[in-house]
This record gives C-alpha cells, sequence and structure tokens, in this order.
C-alpha cells in the first residue's frame, strides 16, 4: 500500500498529502488536493498509507509503551526474551515509572492501605449513571455464588464431568423405563398403525373448533367414537379418512366437518366407564401422537392399505354428502373455503350446512382471530365509541355467554382439564365461532357453528373481501344467519 | 487461586451494578490507583484525587472489557496510562490557548473522545471490538518497533502527547517544514512495518 520512493510524478510536496490528510487544510486546497488525487496514482498510494497509519496511532496512543501486563511479568518474573522492555524502559521516561511503580507494588504485595473507607458521593453518582438501576444484592447471593463456585469447580476437570454426565445417562436409561407407566407412556411396544386407527380420528386436521379451545380428554374421545361406529350415516368426511384404514369410527352421520372434526359425545357416554386399553391397543398418549401425525401420513397408507375402497366423489353424491359447497357468481362449485380467485369483492364465498333439520335453542357467540383469541370488538370497529359487543351478537347470545377474557379462557381449560370437560357435556345450546382474519387491507369472516351437546360442527360461512367499515354490519349479518337458520 | 476466584467473583458482581461491590473494589484499589497517579507526577491534591476518581469513573465501564486472564492491576495500570494521555493533552492544548490548530482529529482527542481515542475497550465494545482493537494494538507495537528511534519519539509527541508541529519543533530545534516532511516519512514506514506484521500474520489489515 505505501507508494515507492520516486514521489509524485507531477511534483507535488508528500506533506502537503499529511496536512490533507490531517484535516488542515482549507477548503479550496483541499479541493486542489482532491482534483490531484484523481490524476495521480502516486498520491494516492501515498495519502492511503499516511492516511492508515495517522488513524492507527490515533486509535492506539498506548501503543508507543509495553503491554502493562508485560511490564508486570518483566517486573515480577524478569520475563523479557528480546531485551525489548528493558531497553525501551531506560528510554521512556513513563515506563520507567511504572516498573519502578511495579516493583514497589510488588514488593508489599499489592497491599495498599486503604486510606478512603467509602466510594465518595460524586463518584456514587456518577456510578449510578453509568449502571442504571444500582442495587445491592442480597447476601445470600453471595451464598449461592459460592455453592455454584463449589459445585462448579468440579466440573472444570474433564474426566469428572465426563463422568457424571455419563452417569446421569445411565441413571436416565435405568429408571426412565420404570417410571414411564406412571406418566401413561406406553408400557409395551407400539402396535402397528391400524391398531392405532380409532384414535387418530379424532385429530383435529386444522381451522378452530370447540375442542381447540376445550380439550377432551382422550379416553372419552376413544368412546364418542365407538359410539359413533354404531351408527350409520354417509360418507360425507370420506375425503379426511381416505387412506387410513377402515373409515375411522365415529364420523358417520349427521355432523358436517370442514377442517375440523367434532367429537360426538352424549351424557350417556359421559357415564360410561372409561376402557382400559389392552397392550394390544394404542394407550391414549400413542393416540395423541397419531393424532399428531400429519394429513400426508394418512394419505400415504391410504395407497397402501387394502382394506379402504372409497370411490371418488361425483359432483352429485358430493352434495348429498354435505361436501362443503362454494358459491360463486357462475353458481356452485366444488370447493373447500377457498375464495375463488376471480370472486367479486365482497362476496359470500363459502357456506355449508348439513341437511339435519336444526331447532331452536341459545347462541353464544364468540369472536376470535386466527389465534384463537377473542377480539374486543373496538379493535376492528371504526368507530370507538361502539358497544364492545355488535347488537346483534347481544340479541342473540344466550344468558350464560358472554365474551370471554383471556383470563377466563385459562381458568376455563384448567377446569376442564381437570373435570374432564364435563362442563361442556352439559352445557346445552350452540355456540357460534366468528374468526376474523387480515388479508392485506380487507378482512376475511369465517362463521363456524356448533352444537354443544354434541360437540359437533353444524354449518360453516364464509365471507372474503370484507372491508373494515362495513365490519359491524356485516358480522351483525352473519350472526343473523346464523340465528335465522336454527 | 483464591485470590482470583474472589477477585472474579468481585468484578463479576461489580458488573452486574451491585453498589456494595462497586463500595468494595473502590476500597481495595483506591490505595493502588492513588500511588499510580502520584508517581505520574500530577501536581497538587486535588489533581490527584481527580484524576483517582477519572481513573475510576473509566472504569465502571472498563471494567466489563477486563479479561481475567490478565492481571486485573495491569489493566487498572493502562487505564490510569489512558487517564494520564487524556490529562496530558489536555494540559497541553490549554496550554496552547485552545485546540490543536488545523487538526480536528487530535482536538477531538484532547477533549477527551473515547471511541476515537483509546484503545482500551469503551463499555460499548463488543468481545470481538475489543479483540480486534488489542491485536491492532499488538501489531502496532511490533511495527512501532521496527521504525527507528528518531521516528518513534517524532511520532510519540505527536500522537501520544498530541503537541502541535510548532511544539515539536521548538523541542527538537527544527523548522517546522522540515518536521512535517519527517513525520510523513516516519508515518510511510510506520504504514509498511505495520502492513508488513499483517502479512506475517496473515492477516487482513
Amino acid at each position: 500500500m505505501t507508494a515507492d520512493s520516486s514521489g509524485c510524478p507531477y511534483g507535488w510536496e508528500p506533506a502537503k498529502l499529511l496536512a490533507y490528510v490531517e484535516g488542515a487544510l482549507s477548503k479550496e486546497e483541499e479541493s486542489d488536493v482532491e482534483r490531484h488525487l484523481k490524476e495521480c496514482s502516486w498520491c494516492r498510494v501515498e495519502t492511503a498509507s499516511l492516511s492508515y497509519a495517522h488513524n492507527l496511532l490515533l486509535k492506539h496512543p498506548l501503543a508507543f509503551h509495553p503491554d502493562p501486563d508485560e511490564l508486570v511479568r518483566f517486573v515480577a518474573e524478569g520475563e523479557d526474551s528480546e531485551s525489548d522492555i528493558a531497553s525501551h524502559v531506560k528510554s521512556c521516561a513513563h515506563c520507567s515509572e511504572d516498573v519502578e511503580f511495579l516493583r514497589e507494588m510488588l514488593e508489599k504485595g499489592f497491599d495498599v492501605p486503604r486510606q478512603v473507607p467509602s466510594m465518595p458521593q460524586s463518584l456514587r453518582e456518577r456510578l449510578q449513571a453509568d449502571h442504571g438501576r444500582v442495587t445491592h444484592e442480597p447476601e445470600r447471593e453471595d451464598l449461592i455464588a459460592k455453592i455454584i463456585n463449589l459445585v462448579s469447580s468440579h466440573f472444570r476437570i474433564p474426566m469428572l464431568a465426563v463422568g457424571t454426565a455419563a452417569a446421569v445417562v445411565v441413571m436416565a436409561a435405568l429408571f426412565l423405563p420404570r417410571y414411564a407407566p406412571f406418566r401413561g407412556m406406553p408400557s409395551v411396544p407400539v402396535g402397528s398403525f391400524e391398531e392405532k386407527r380409532p384414535a387418530a380420528a379424532k385429530k383435529p386436521v386444522g381451522g378452530f373448533s370447540p375442542e381447540t379451545a376445550k380439550p377432551q380428554e382422550p379416553k372419552r374421545a376413544f368412546a364418542d367414537l365407538e359410539k359413533d361406529h354404531d351408527t350409520t350415516g354417509s360418507e360425507d368426511r370420506s375425503r379426511r379418512w381416505e387412506g387410513i384404514g377402515d373409515r375411522p369410527q365415529g364420523l358417520a352421520s349427521g355432523k358436517k366437518e370442514t377442517e375440523t372434526f367434532g367429537a360426538a359425545r352424549t351424557a350417556e357416554e359421559a357415564s360410561r366407564p372409561r376402557r382400559h386399553f389392552a397392550a394390544a391397543e394404542p394407550s391414549p398418549e400413542i393416540q395423541r401422537g397419531l393424532r399428531g401425525s400429519t394429513v400426508r401420513k394418512k394419505e400415504n397408507l391410504r395407497e397402501t392399505s387394502p382394506r379402504v375402497q372409497i370411490p371418488a366423489l361425483s359432483p352429485s353424491n358430493r352434495e348429498a354428502a354435505g361436501e362443503q359447497q362454494v358459491e360463486n357468481a357462475g353458481g356452485w362449485t366444488r370447493g373447500r373455503m377457498h375464495a375463488p380467485q376471480e370472486a367479486p369483492a365482497p362476496a359470500r364465498v363459502a357456506e355449508s350446512q348439513v341437511a339435519a333439520p336444526l331447532k331452536h335453542e341459545p347462541m353464544e357467540v364468540r369472536i376470535i382471530d386466527t389465534a384463537g383469541r377473542v377480539i374486543p370488538w373496538q379493535e376492528y370497529a371504526l368507530d370507538s365509541s361502539l358497544p364492545a359487543k355488535p347488537s346483534a351478537v347481544s340479541e342473540v347470545e344466550s344468558p350464560e355467554s358472554r365474551p370471554i377474557e383471556p383470563a377466563d379462557k385459562a381458568k376455563q381449560a384448567f377446569t376442564k382439564s381437570r373435570s374432564g370437560a364435563k362442563e361442556e357435556a352439559i352445557r346445552p345450546g350452540r355456540l357460534l365461532v366468528i374468526r376474523i382474519e387480515k388479508t392485506g387491507e380487507q378482512l376475511s369472516l369465517e362463521g363456524k357453528l356448533f352444537d354443544r351437546s354434541t360437540n359437533s360442527l353444524l354449518r360453516t360461512i364464509r365471507e372474503d373481501n370484507v372491508s373494515r367499515k362495513d365490519l359491524r354490519a356485516r358480522v351483525e349479518r352473519l350472526v343473523q344467519r346464523f340465528g335465522s337458520t336454527q | 487461586m483464591e485470590r482470583s476466584a474472589e477477585l472474579e467473583s468481585l468484578i463479576d458482581r461489580c458488573n452486574r451494578g451491585d453498589t456494595r461491590a462497586w463500595e468494595e473494589f473502590y476500597g481495595r484499589f483506591h490505595g493502588l490507583i492513588t500511588s499510580m497517579v502520584k508517581k505520574y507526577g500530577m501536581p497538587g491534591t486535588d489533581e490527584v484525587e481527580d484524576m483517582t476518581q477519572e481513573v475510576f469513573i473509566n472504569l465502571f465501564s472498563a471494567l466489563k472489557s477486563y479479561d481475567p486472564s490478565r492481571s486485573i492491576e495491569a489493566y487498572i495500570l493502562t487505564i490510569a496510562r489512558r487517564v494520564r494521555i487524556s490529562r496530558l493533552r489536555n494540559l497541553t492544548a490549554r496550554k496552547r490557548g485552545g485546540g490543536n490548530p488545523g487538526n480536528a482529529v487530535l482536538n477531538a482527542l484532547d477533549g477527551g473522545d473515547e471511541e476515537t481515542g483509546m484503545s482500551v475497550a469503551s463499555s460499548s465494545d463488543d468481545q470481538e471490538t475489543s479483540l480486534i482493537k488489542a491485536q491492532e494494538t499488538r501489531l502496532l507495537r511490533r511495527a512501532l518497533d521496527n521504525i527507528s528511534e528518531a521516528c518513534r519519539h517524532i511520532l510519540a509527541m505527536r500522537y501520544e502527547r498530541g503537541l502541535s508541529y510548532k511544539e515539536i519543533a521548538e523541542t527538537l530545534v527544527v523548522r517546522e517544514g522540515t518536521l512535517r516532511v519527517r513525520v510523513q516519512r516516519c508515518l510511510s514506514s510506520l504504514s509498511a512495518a505495520y502492513l508488513a506484521m499483517v502479512s506475517e500474520e496473515g492477516g487482513i489489515p
């Protein structure tokens, strides 16, 4: 990077370049230099070289002296292999002072008498300013620190650390299998997939459902499936269960599902004694695990399983089976609640309903976001003076229904987990869950009506391309539509 | 060994903002720092006390960058040197009756600009920055060892003590123009030596 010694071919003084680097030139002189630098490569290299060294020295003024650590070693142990420090100390008054001082201190073992018992107030204030919130740590922390130091000191020896880690692994291997049954883990080898199918049928595939907010007890859910198996019904949910062996028991008749499977459960079943699973049957935990398997897994199995022969649905029997329909400008086409790309906005894009007649029952309305959180109404309303709930919701709400606060939700979930969702089993009426999603500037509404007594999905209506200013009216209308069809 | 563990714990508590630990640190190292400052020949008791406090103020932030494998006394000595240099520069500037004529960067240093002026890690430095600074200082030391004694002396007056060209010229009894040319040549030599050190270590400047 340094320029050769030939000098500037234009005869410029290198000292002027230094003045330029130091910022000591006037604006006009600076412009002259910059013009020259554009045409003279020698000066460009020289300027870069000067600038580099200049900045290094500004940044590291202590570089003119040996490192204090080296000085300490030089004083304490006489360490100075190339006699650099000794020769520097001879020529440098500052380092000579430092060496003298360090010698003095080392003789005293750096034990300097404490003349100032406490920190001056000014320094304390500065400390507070530098460190922000300054606290006195309780003394017990010292004790904890000592204990941690004591324990961790053993782990500084690699062999001890490795030995301890190995012991922990061996202990875990020995005791975990014994402990597992008490935690409900399978104590027998996991059987074939066919053996686990009934449990897999309870998996909510996606979207939202009462189960997402109200988890059911797995064993009870299994019993529900058995009961449903006794009933006969259409093949309306065949698409969900294609390829996972026999049609899952429990998804037979009368109940419409879109993204979620509602678990049928009656009071009669609730009173049924819990089933004890034999070794050949998967435990609830395994079932739960299977429920976590993806739909893709199921579809892979569809191709391999000889037990499933579900014909493809024709347009006519799709409708008969309650397949979800998409209402488009041009008429009805098959779909799964996706808005057609050319759909005019705003448009009601999807609606599904089972053929079974619905009776009038109290309906609770929940408005939630994609994550299942209850949405304060004002968040989506343009006018903040609007009531917390839309009037239409209030009108159709059942007396016991009210907006669920997050704390209440947590409390409910806790209660349900303890009581096995008995509360839900005896709670009558319908639950309407309206999910509001933001899709860019527009919003989407998806309403799902559930029957609380059977935990089944009754009807789904989806509306896309809803503007914020229309939201209130749209939600009200949606609630009214669900209310009127009960 | 015991002393080291205890000191580590004390420094750790200081860095977590424990005032009691800082009180302990102050009591423990006040005598040492005062002795250092006195050795630097700062005149007057007030001046010594002021400089001692300044060293502590620097330590409040710089202690976070302290490497426990180093001697704490050496580290404190580094900070004390830094404070001394800063004071010397300020003193020189005051004698001069203002800033360093025509040199904005040195003027910033006279004002105690830590970020640009000091190689010791400041509180804002992360570990990587501190390591880079330490590496640069080490290479620069070696490069300075490889240039002539006269050059080292001139550059030290200019860059360590922050003297103006006029002051250096008066000290060395040379013309200012001659001095500027010498400084330029010394900087060129230093730059070449530094780059040689960097390439020796396989680094990138």
